[in-house]
């Protein structure tokens, strides 16, 4: 939708191999969801992949749900608990919790956007990533991620949690990193992405194993309302 | 507080929230120029961006409450389309009849600002030809409780900038704004600034440093300085950490004369839908010449050291700023310019 981008870095947090908060304080650390952890992991993956130690750059995060179960915590602590809420836990129910912890724990001051698009939540993101971009950003770092859901909400979305992120900046050049496109509208018979009771983060899976092993090829995303993104993974343009 | 908003079409009832309805009402009020950027442009090139921060909890808060009095959740809430942003944002795009990019920016409470910079992005690098971007928040238990708990929620209208101020009062609205790359609207949305404080999680910098060079990145988005701006329309939540630490920002970036005032003393603090709100109402400050009292600021904290307006007068806008800073440390400076 508007032109290649190249990908320097990649991050991912499933299963439970454990979590790496170091880009934390301790006492940001502390308490912290599920949903933070695991886009805290992706996002630290991701910086080491491509060297960076200083955040400087705008971070776009993408949740559908966001820190769903610190919204379940607190909605309960009221319908059942005192009726007093937990302003630690309400500081951190925001949807951009994560872009606010990493600004603080770096010190950057660049701007942090968080947004949600239901199942097209991973296409959106890494629009909106491009955009700024596109908009003079020199580096994206882009952290996709979403917890498990709270059952007393839905049964059926029974899924654990994924987080990816990927560092990227504008393709210019020659370069040894592949390349990325997002394309809109697609028409396509295959499979529109993951169950729609799946976690919404699951093509970040596709996405991050195919860069680092340097798979070429189109990752299909869904669309909100049955529309369909195709994300296009191209060879390095040449050597640097 | 929105009196009986009326409940969405059958077709839309199972995405029913209070959310959903006061953003249908305001949607109302942008049909006629939406109808005719969907003709003038075709659907697909109409995106649709909406700031909120709490989407449909209030549904949520509802539902539970009804669980413990029956045991189980009642048997029309949809926890996928009445919850979650995806759902509301379905409905919203069903009724507005864009088929473009469509999603949700939710940074706390420059949520709907953020998404104005959002869209001003997707018509910039022509992935769209219009962007209907607004924002909405509707009354919520947890977030009531919330500030509570951070001790910053005041039980009568918020008094920004006033020595007597005692905190925020939390209301709830919508506002929609269709951008456009080509029309003849009644002012140019012609950059967003912004920036992270990279602070605290919930309390402004002390010195405003984030919120300034939201400021300075909104006056070099549009190739202008300090000196062109006419008006600002703050954030001025009525919480004495805010007016500080905005009125620094204020002062260091575009001098101590600038005419200031905030909105909220009128609205309340709207949450995710206060930035695109904040963002109309400067559109009509400048479309109209008038600037709007800072309601409520009588007796003046003199000592924050802005040129604060506190009755309504008439004036030449040509350029005025809108400010917006939230949690996680998140501003927004959105320039608006007479066309």
């Amino acid at each position: 939708m508007t032109g290649e981008f190249i990908v320097d870095g990649v991050g991912l947090a499933e299963g439970p191999g454990g979590t790496d908060l170091t880009l934390l304080s301790a006492r940001q650390r502390r308490g912290l969801s599920e949903c933070a952890s695991f886009m805290v992991t992706a996002a630290a993956a991701a910086l080491e992949d491509a060297e960076i130690l200083v955040i400087d750059f705008p971070i776009v995060s993408g949740s559908s749900l966001g820190e769903i179960q610190t919204a379940e915590a607190l909605c309960e602590m009221r319908v059942r608990g005192d009726g007093r809420t937990s302003p630690a836990r309400f500081r951190n129910s925001v949807h951009n919790t994560v872009t606010g912890l990493i600004s603080i724990a770096s010190g950057s001051r660049a701007p942090c956007t968080s947004v949600a698009a239901g199942r097209a939540t991973v296409a959106v993101a890494i629009l909106e990533a491009q955009l700024q971009l596109k908009h003079g950003a020199p580096r994206v770092l882009l952290v996709v991620g979403d917890e498990s859901v709270p059952q007393v909400f839905d049964s059926a979305l029974c899924y654990p949690p994924v987080a990816g992120a990927l560092l990227l900046a504008l393709a210019a050049g020659q370069s040894d990193q592949p390349t990325l496109e997002l394309i809109r509208p697609v028409e396509t018979d295959v499979q529109t992405g993951p169950p729609s009771n799946a976690n919404p983060c699951t093509p970040m899976i596709d996405i991050v194993s195919s860069l680092r092993h340097r798979r070429t090829g189109a990752v299909v995303l869904p669309g909100l309302d049955g529309d369909t993104w195709k994300l296009q993974i191209g060879a390095p343009r040449g050597n640097a | 507080m929105v009196v009986d908003p009326p409940a969405p079409p059958a077709s839309l009832r199972e995405h029913d929230s209070r959310a959903l309805r006061i953003a249908l009402m305001a949607m109302e009020e942008v049909r006629i120029p939406l109808d005719r950027a969907i003709t003038k442009n075709g659907c697909e090139r109409v995106g649709l961006v909406l700031g909120t921060s709490t989407g449909g909890l209030d549904r949520t808060e509802v539902a539970l409450e009804a669980r413990d009095a029956s045991g189980a959740m009642p048997h029309d809430y949809s926890f996928l389309s009445q919850h979650s942003f995806g759902g509301l944002l379905s409905a919203l795009g069903r009724v507005a009849g864009t088929r473009g990019p469509a999603y949700v920016v939710s940074t706390a409470c420059t949520s709907s600002s953020k998404a104005l910079a959002a869209a001003l992005r997707l018509i910039n690098a022509e992935v769209c030809d219009a962007v209907l971007v607004g924002g909405a928040d509707a009354l919520c238990h947890t977030t009531l409780h919330g500030f509570h708990s951070l001790g910053v929620l005041s039980s009568q209208a918020c008094r920004p900038f006033s020595t007597e101020r005692n905190g925020i009062h939390i209301g709830e609205g919508a506002a929609w704004l269709l951008l456009e790359r080509e029309g003849d609207g009644p002012a140019r949305v012609s950059s967003v600034g912004e920036s992270s404080d990279a602070h605290s999680m919930s309390a402004p910098d002390p010195e405003g440093r984030g919120a300034r060079l939201a400021i300075e990145s909104a006056l070099a988005g549009a190739g202008i300085d300090a000196s062109s701006v006419d008006f600002v329309n703050a954030h001025g939540t009525g919480t004495v950490k805010n007016d500080q630490a905005e009125a620094a920002a204020i002062a260091e970036s575009l001098g101590v004369d600038v005419p200031v005032a905030s909105t909220k003393g009128m609205t309340g603090h709207l949450l995710g839908a206060a930035g695109a709100t904040e963002a109309a109402l400067t559109v009509a400050a400048v479309e109209r010449g008038v600037i709007p009292p800072s309601a409520g600021a009588e007796p003046f904290d003199s000592s924050l050291g802005i040129h604060l307006v506190r009755t309504a007068r008439r004036a030449t806008l040509r350029r005025a700023l809108s400010l917006s800073m939230a949690f996680g440390g998140n501003n927004t400076a959105v320039l608006v310019e007479a066309p």
